[in-house]
């Protein structure tokens, strides 16, 4: 009678679940433990759907009407050129600053993953220029790429390159603050990337070694695919960041010349306090984040299969 | 012939070396790239150190001659404030000790509430079970990716209405947003690793669920709370457009107060990189000290050490 009762299914499974309301009654006190983090993001979400709202009116900071007007700031933004174009120049930013970084760290942080005493105390120092806080150090570049006083264009001068114009005119602009950008955030990178290095397995590195297989295949068939994950992971955080870039290129150029480097968080700026015209700087900013939003959660999706297939 | 164990560790390390030719390409690109990325800092420092006169000279002096005089200024610590020009300076000075100080005040304070609050929250995310948390979670994850100036707008209005503008406690509350996410995601991604069977273990030996916290989960995840702690601090030290737009000139941080030395008819070198290296310094020191535990803050703890 009694070994019946064990063996039929159905008395299992609902040992099964009587143990798993157990178990999910003795997790739920934790609730309690999440609530000051929810309370916190309430207060923050507050401004942000306020924002979200304000988007909506013609709210100015000299005229705060808070009437709804069915989207037509974004229907004005869409229809500008100067919105596209601050949309072009985010890409420009964004595409070139990214890359440089992504291939310039790739590069160093393979270097640097060498045994010599001078790769070893570098690994300790490159980490400096990304400690500097970012205004402050395009602060400091910009005193040293100043076209008539700069220590770099005394520097050029030794090669003919004396009157590098820099911030100073709209062609270089925008070379100027992604060189800015892949100074302090590259660093970033390589420590990304050579953690993600180092803490790969070497076994099949090795094993491919011994087989007699070429670097170059080594490189790509293996080591890449070993170190997707923190590659994808440098890659979200240096794309996101960049799109929604202030301080460095407020700090270098704020904007100019002209509108050279009117990117979406300077044009918002510009637009809420300049002009006063919150809405418009906020919408500005809101279409930013939607942007910022659909590529990371691509990423994050690619992210994740990229771990389930080392794992 | 006997080998002692020394002779073949000495023998196995000196067959691993690089080959001498790979080692001096290496060591010279590496010296290359890193020359170029250090430079600035240097300059910095070098600059930090001289007279207008001497940064002011072609080619610029650079090797004799090194004086304190920036640092003393900056800091405002004995200089003779009789000229006109003086007193401004020193009012300029005094406002960039206070801007320091303001940054101490915010960094600290705020790592501090997010940390009370997130670090509870994330052993919540991470052993609560329910469908809604990675929703919740990626929330907090979210809040690393609102362009700052999303929220400060709002935010100022917010403080405007409500009387919080112009105040530490406002000002404080802002820099919350910077230090949330990395709280409450590093340390969940740490406390994800720890075996929820451990804990049973130590309710089945009595402790309370407090206890358990407290004696077992905490101290497990303490690589991941510090890595938090610390990157979150150094983002809220050098963090610009909240103190930018939201901090009246009393409460400006340092990084808002370096633009006060950008007078275009007065321009001092030497006293603009003596600040930037005062508000820069800390920082350096606690990258080189807790170098270990950068990375996996970095990246969000998706790179444990």
């Amino acid at each position: 009678m009694e070994a019946n009762q064990y063996e039929s299914i159905d008395h299992l499974r609902a040992q099964e679940q009587r143990y798993r309301r157990i178990e999910s009654t003795e997790r739920r006190p934790y609730t309690w433990i999440i609530l000051p983090g929810i309370a916190l993001i309430i207060l923050f979400l507050i401004p942000f759907l306020w924002g979200l709202y304000l988007t909506f009116t013609d709210y100015r900071l000299n005229d705060p009407t808070l009437a709804f007007n069915w989207g037509s700031n974004y229907l004005r933004l869409l229809t500008s050129d100067r919105f596209w174009r601050s949309t072009l120049l985010t890409f420009c930013y964004t595409s070139a600053a990214v890359s440089i970084e992504m291939v310039l760290g790739y590069f160093l942080a393979m270097l640097l993953d060498h045994e010599t005493v001078v790769c070893r105390i570098m690994r300790r120092l490159i980490v400096v220029p990304f400690m500097v806080a970012p205004i402050i150090g395009t602060l400091l570049l910009k005193l040293m790429l100043n076209n008539r006083f700069g220590v770099v264009n005394f520097l050029l001068g030794f090669l003919g390159l004396g009157d590098f114009p820099w911030a100073a005119s709209a062609n270089t602009a925008m070379l100027t603050v992604v060189l800015v950008d892949v100074w302090i955030f590259t660093p970033f990178v390589v420590l990304i990337l050579l953690a993600g290095k180092r803490g790969a397995p070497t076994d099949p590195l090795e094993a491919a070694a011994v087989d007699g297989a070429k670097q170059r295949h080594i490189t790509r068939r293996i080591l890449i695919p070993i170190m997707l994950p923190t590659i994808l992971i440098a890659f979200i955080f240096r794309i996101i960041d960049s799109i929604i870039v202030f301080d460095i290129v407020w700090g270098m150029t704020a904007g100019g010349p002209g509108d050279a480097t009117l990117v979406y968080s300077a044009t918002a700026y510009v637009r809420s306090f300049l002009s006063l015209d919150v809405s418009q700087g906020t919408a500005v900013l809101f279409l930013a984040y939607l942007i910022v939003v659909v590529i990371s959660r691509q990423l994050v999706k690619q992210w994740n299969a990229a771990r389930q297939r080392l794992s | 012939m006997s080998w002692s164990e020394r002779d073949i560790r000495k023998r196995v390390k000196r067959s691993e070396r690089l080959p001498l030719r790979r080692r001096l390409v290496v060591n010279t690109i590496v010296i290359l790239l890193g020359a170029a990325f250090l430079f600035p800092i240097v300059w910095m420092l070098i600059i930090s150190f001289k007279s207008q006169s001497q940064i002011a000279s072609m080619p610029p002096d650079v090797l004799s001659a090194f004086t304190l005089e920036n640092y003393r200024s900056v800091l405002n610590i004995g200089v003779d404030a009789t000229a006109a020009r003086a007193v401004l300076m020193r009012s300029k000075s005094a406002a960039f000790v206070r801007g320091l100080l303001n940054t101490t005040l915010y960094a600290v304070c705020s790592v501090l509430i997010a940390a009370l609050v997130g670090v509870p929250a994330a052993y919540g995310l991470s052993r609560y079970r329910n469908a809604a948390k990675e929703r919740l979670a990626f929330v907090f994850l979210s809040f690393r990716f609102v362009p700052q100036l999303l929220i400060i707008v709002p935010l100022y209005l917010v403080y405007q209405r409500v009387g919080l503008y112009g105040t530490y406690a406002g000002v404080t509350w802002a820099y919350i947003l910077i230090s949330i996410p990395f709280i409450v995601w590093i340390t969940r991604s740490y406390m994800d690793d720890i075996p929820f069977e451990l804990e049973h273990a130590a309710m089945l030996d009595g402790y309370s669920r407090q206890a358990t916290f407290f004696r077992v989960v905490l101290p497990l995840a303490r690589p991941g709370i510090a890595a938090a702690l610390i990157i979150s601090f150094i983002y809220a030290w050098n963090s610009f457009t909240f103190g930018f737009v939201l901090a009246t000139t009393k409460l400006q941080p340092a990084t808002v107060k370096i633009l006060t030395y950008y007078d275009i008819t007065d321009l001092h070198y030497g006293r603009i990189a003596a600040a930037m290296m005062v508000a820069t310094l800390p920082m350096i020191v606690v990258s080189q000290i807790a170098s270990s535990y950068l990375v996996s803050g970095l990246s969000m703890g998706a790179v444990k050490r």
